[in-house]
């Protein structure tokens, strides 16, 4: 609470300074902003703009674009040619230096991000050498290096904007509320389900992508944004100095705009201005170095990330959080599984009783020369517990991420609610009612316990991306509505005094409960989990069972992959027991824990004769 | 006629070095996840050092020598102090942004102490261009196919029939069974970091008296010849030489037909259309994610 | 009595938050032949590692030979005379078989290269199959041989100790008929093996003496033979309690 009014303080205190400096000599009766520094500052104001895109990259989504200053540049010029050659209006060529870039941004984004992460940084290194290149060769379009001179004044609704007194510093003002519009749209997506799509992604594609988030869109989204607001600062740069070349977009540019989002600290609010404003003014006196320059930026960049990798904000943030951590009161952690009464509301998504929720059919999955999974016919029956056991590498986790949608089944036919679904990816089954854990928890570490669990609502939002970052009614009432639900799940699993912690830091068996609260905000017909008591305690374990029980009893399905033969007997009512990617039982419980071929599976022929020394429950 | 023989020759001279610099993105790829992302500026200190240790006296044999030799050993360095303190988690991307500082450093150092002119790097293969009907190449030139080739089946040769080859692969096909047979993976990717700065500082060297050797010369070659390993499917070495090779040959056409400012954008614009259509790269086998 | 050749005490291993193992002790006296058995998920690979040096463990004391060795990387402990051969067999599938088995002499390849040719030869009277296949690239091998490569590029570096880790993983019962007696004979020659087994039969029957995993805590340990009979050790497997 007392960060985000804090936050909204220092926005206002922010705006505040802006909106005062161009009168500054008149308080102090100095002629201190001439027109120079005004300037300076206009230009630290574009640099902050395109900060903010790049910090929404590289802060949120964890992906680095060094090719920003290009996009930068793009903007620039699309701005300058269309006021040049076409005689477009101001406000039209503003608009094209955003609209232009983001869609650059999305087709540089899309072939690479499917890949790795790591593609997109190459590509947009290449983006911008090309595009320097391009500007220095083509001169009859860009005028080479003598650039783009003599840009029309900009005007807006018959006024020509100028930063000065006479003009009321219009342009000036233009800029500040472009700056306060770009730290809206940060701080509108970072509180949305976009932002926390995007910081999803960066903190774990899987969990990501089980949870009905699409990778590639997603990350296609978070670089146009970056690129368009890249672009705008381009726009208004090329509006400001009524000249553009090349020579101000080039690769160490983009350098210099990269460190200042990791100098000001990457991923946090109010990062891109401080570093903007830090190695801004820095650069000013660094100027005096000439060439060395450039080498300073390097080092600077090394430093920040061997000594203080999370930046200014973030490090300030951090000693914060420990200083306020010393008095903080110990948290409750509630029984679990708590049936709140608004929980049935949440698990009436259901498949019609009776019905087949999952059938196999000769399901074959092989990975090279071995066959993980081999012809298995399954059914599971909607509203029931459905174990799949076996030995070490018998192929029951092979089998969930086929079922999920993760890994590409070789032959035979999957078939979910009764709609044949091989080959789609996890998002989309994601979408059809299926939700999973993992076997190594993946929680989205650095987001709070509540934004966990809001990942999980992201499939049930309607609300565009315009009238999100507008905060109109409908996004509004959604978000109110997920987070009271949000809340709700945390309330049945028990984390509810938890909510503002970062996942990371919860104990082992918490971070278990946190994960299968965020899967069941999916409001999943079907729910996968893989391997949940591994790591738990005994008194854990037998909530687990106690929850799993009550999903089945609101009609939900659930497949368990466990080795925890103790729970499996007390949770399920039925069990599937592979062997080399087999089926070599199938039944109710109690019949398989006696069936021979499981006991010589788990444990090897010639076992003691297991009726005679153990008798069957 | 001639003149497509001549786009060949000097595409295929040009594509060696894209190959050679994609080989060593292969190398340190293979080894440790992660690459030196100014890879480029070993490339250019090959060229560079020899030239400031030719100024200084040193017979152009031994100073080429030298001057790969000290680049590779930067190499490894890189990998030792800014490479591996940030690869310590998978899908980290620290190692990218320090490698990026440090090369920011290195290519604005030698800006600064070699000055921003470039230098001619005299050879006796680039005195005098061979005739090839109406139009010369430099034997300089020829030499370089024939590097390439002599890198690709030495680098084949040491991954197939040397110990600390064989080690090498081990490592990169699985570190832990390397660790558990003996092999101390961290040395092991040390030492491919270094032997893909002897690839880089080699290709700087031989493709330098033909460009020039300059502190920027080596960024454009360095992010050409990742891209080619991306576009090969970064983890197949033979993959790897042939883009580079089809690659150098292609621009020359596109420069000889078009122009050259056409030349970049076409070949970026290729490359992005073939990872749209190829995401795993033309020969790279599609990559099995672990759940 | 000397001290035992391998002597692990207070073993704690986590993955981030997890605790697969929660303070355990084994000991392995030389030549012995020792096994670890437990259903899967209880610890055992972990503790494996942690001795083998794959990870360093969160608390506890490992001492090989005598000498303190907790948190010496696996490429160390080979040099020390541990090998391990890993869950799932790691072996080098791009390689060739013989190449693999270089690679297991790697420690000592420049020291002694008549000693692992000759063990090479060794190991291929040892497991003829491998022999067909020299070769070959591993990863057309199958399964069991693949168990066999793995065991005897383990062997090349000639340990005190021999760590294998689930033996049976994905194996037929015709392969480990095969290979159970080829450990016994290697323990019978002198070398000490720590077996993993999930198997619990199988490990019963050929080793010395066996611990029994549960939940990242060791349950008990006794002499292998009393053991094959104790009903406890289904129990432990099955999830069936008497006072349930």
């Amino acid at each position: 609470m007392i960060a985000r009014t804090g936050g909204w303080i220092a926005a206002a205190l922010l705006a505040l300074a802006i909106g005062i400096f161009p009168y500054l000599g008149d308080l102090l009766d100095t002629r201190f902003p001439t027109s120079y520094e005004l300037r300076l500052v206009m230009r630290a104001m574009i640099l902050g703009i395109v900060v903010i895109g790049l910090n929404i990259l590289v802060g949120f989504a964890g992906l680095v674009s060094l090719g920003q200053a290009a996009l930068m540049g793009l903007g620039a010029h699309a701005a300058a040619l269309l006021a040049l050659r076409a005689d477009w209006p101001f406000a039209a060529c503003l608009a094209a230096s955003v609209l232009v870039p983001a869609l650059m941004g999305a087709v540089l984004a899309f072939p690479t991000v499917r890949v790795r992460a790591l593609y997109l940084t190459v590509i947009t290194i290449a983006f911008g050498f090309v595009f320097v290149n391009v500007l220095r060769e083509w001169v009859s379009f860009t005028g080479g290096a003598s650039g783009l001179a003599s840009i029309p004044r900009p005007t807006l609704f018959g006024e020509r904007l100028m930063a000065t007194r006479a003009a009321g510093f219009n342009y000036y003002y233009l800029i500040a509320v472009c700056l306060m519009l770009a730290l809206w749209v940060q701080w509108a997506l970072a509180r949305s389900r976009y932002g926390r799509a995007m910081r999803a992604t960066a903190e774990s594609e899987n969990a990501a992508r089980a949870l009905g988030i699409n990778v590639t869109a997603t990350r296609t989204l978070a670089f146009a944004i970056s690129a368009g607001l890249a672009g705008l600062g381009g726009g208004l740069f090329a509006n400001l100095a009524l000249f553009v070349n090349y020579e101000t977009f080039t690769f160490s540019a983009s350098i210099e705009l990269l460190l200042m989002t990791i100098l000001g600290g990457s991923g946090t609010l109010a990062g891109p201005v401080v570093g903007t404003a830090v190695l801004f003014a820095a650069s000013q006196a660094l100027q005096g170095l000439q060439e060395w320059q450039t080498f300073a930026y390097g080092a600077l960049l090394a430093l920040v990330l061997f000594l203080m990798p999370e930046g200014i904000v973030g490090g300030l943030a951090r000693l914060r959080a420990k200083l306020a951590g010393r008095g903080a009161q110990e948290r409750q952690t509630g029984a679990w599984p708590h049936f709140v009464p608004g929980f049935d509301a949440l698990t009436q998504d259901r498949d019609e009783p009776g019905q087949a929720t999952l059938i196999t059919r000769d399901l074959t999955l092989r990975f090279g020369g071995l066959t993980a999974v081999n012809m298995v016919d399954m059914e599971v029956r909607s509203g029931t517990v459905h174990a799949l056991i076996g030995p070490n590498g018998a192929g029951k986790s092979s089998l969930l991420n086929v079922v999920s949608g993760f890994y590409r089944a070789s032959a035979g036919t999957v078939t979910l609610f009764g709609q044949a679904v091989k080959d789609q990816p996890p998002h989309v089954l994601a979408r059809l009612g299926v939700a999973r854990s993992f076997q190594n928890t993946e929680l989205f570490g650095r987001m709070t316990v509540l934004e966990n669990v809001l990942v999980g609502c992201h499939i049930r939002y309607q609300a565009t991306l315009a009238e999100t970052l507008l905060r109109l009614p409908r996004f509004l009432r959604e978000e109110r509505e997920r987070l009271a639900e949000a809340r709700l799940l945390l309330e049945v699993v028990g984390l509810t005094d938890f909510a503002g912690e970062q996942a990371r830091n919860l104990p082992f068996g918490h971070q278990r409960r946190l994960e299968i609260a965020r899967a069941l905000a999916l409001r999943p017909k079907l729910l996968l989990l893989d391997e949940p008591a591994a790591g738990l305690t005994h008194g854990e374990i037998e909530d687990l069972v106690a929850l799993i029980r009550g999903l089945a009893a609101r009609g939900m399905t659930v497949i368990l992959v466990e080795h925890h033969v103790e729970m499996i007997m007390a949770v399920s009512d039925r069990v599937t027991v592979l062997d080399h990617g087999e089926v070599i039982a199938d039944g109710p419980p109690e019949q398989v824990q006696d069936d021979r071929a499981v006991i010589e599976a788990y444990f090897g022929h010639g076992a003691p004769a297991a009726q005679a020394t153990v008798p069957a429950q | 006629m001639e003149a497509i023989l001549q786009y060949l020759l000097t595409g295929l001279s040009v594509g060696s070095v894209y190959a050679m610099v994609g080989l060593g993105f292969y190398v340190m790829w293979s080894a440790a996840k992660a690459v030196n992302f100014n890879f480029g500026d070993i490339v250019m200190l090959g060229a560079v050092l020899t030239v400031v240790l030719m100024d200084v006296g040193v017979p152009l044999l031994p100073a080429c020598l030298g001057a790969v030799a000290a680049a590779a050993l930067l190499a490894a360095a890189i990998e030792r102090g800014f490479v591996r303190p940030f690869n310590r988690e998978a899908n980290a991307i620290g190692w990218m942004l320090t490698t990026i500082a440090v090369g920011t450093m290195i290519e604005s150092a030698t800006t600064a102490l070699f000055g921003s002119n470039p230098r001619r790097l005299e050879t006796p293969l680039v005195e005098a261009p061979l005739r090839i009907g109406g139009s010369g190449i430099y034997p300089q030139e020829l030499l370089l196919p024939v590097a390439l080739l002599v890198v690709a089946v030495g680098l084949e040769f040491f991954y197939r029939r040397t110990i600390t080859g064989r080690a090498m692969r081990a490592v990169a096909y699985n570190r832990t069974a390397a660790g558990l047979v003996g092999i101390d993976a961290d040395r092991m990717t040390l030492l491919s970091f270094g032997l893909a700065g002897l690839l880089g500082a080699l290709s700087g060297v031989l493709i330098g008296p033909v460009i020039q050797a300059s502190a920027t010369m080596g960024a454009i070659i360095g992010l050409k010849g990742f891209l080619v390993a991306i576009i090969a499917g970064i983890a197949n070495a033979r993959g790897v030489v042939i883009a580079g090779v089809l690659y150098g040959v292609s621009e020359k056409f596109i420069e000889a037909y078009l122009s050259t400012a056409a030349r970049d954008a076409i070949g970026f614009s290729l490359m992005v259309l073939l990872l749209l259509l190829f995401p795993q790269g033309l020969f790279g086998k599609a990559e099995f994610k672990k759940v | 009595m000397s001290a035992p050749l391998l002597q692990a005490e207070g073993i704690r291993v986590s993955y981030g938050r997890i605790e697969a193992v929660r303070g355990v002790d084994l000991h392995v006296g030389a030549g012995e032949f020792v096994g670890v058995i437990g259903s899967n998920g209880a610890g055992k690979s972990s503790l494996m590692r942690a001795i083998a040096g794959v990870l360093s463990p969160a608390g506890g004391r490992v001492a090989f030979g005598g000498e303190d060795t907790t948190g010496q990387p696996s490429h160390r402990m080979v040099a020390r005379g541990l090998a391990m051969v890993p869950e799932g067999r790691m072996i080098f599938a791009d390689q060739t078989v013989r190449e693999n088995l270089l690679l297991g002499g790697y420690s000592r390849l420049r020291s002694d290269p008549q000693g692992v040719a000759a063990d090479e030869d060794r190991m291929l009277t040892l497991f003829p199959r491998l022999k067909e296949r020299l070769a070959q690239e591993a990863g057309t091998l199958s399964g069991g041989e693949q168990q066999m490569l793995a065991i005897a590029r383990g062997l090349l570096s000639r340990p005190r100790l021999l760590v294998i880790d689930e033996l049976s993983l994905g194996l037929a019962p015709v392969i480990l008929d095969m290979l159970f007696p080829v450990l016994a004979q290697l323990n019978k020659e002198g070398l000490s093996i720590l077996l993993v087994e999930q198997m619990a039969s199988y490990a019963l029957s050929v080793t010395d003496r066996t611990y029994v995993m549960e939940n990242g805590r060791m349950l008990f340990d006794g002499a292998s033979r009393e053991l094959a009979n104790d009903p406890r050790v289904l129990d432990a497997y099955l999830g069936r309690r008497k006072a349930a």
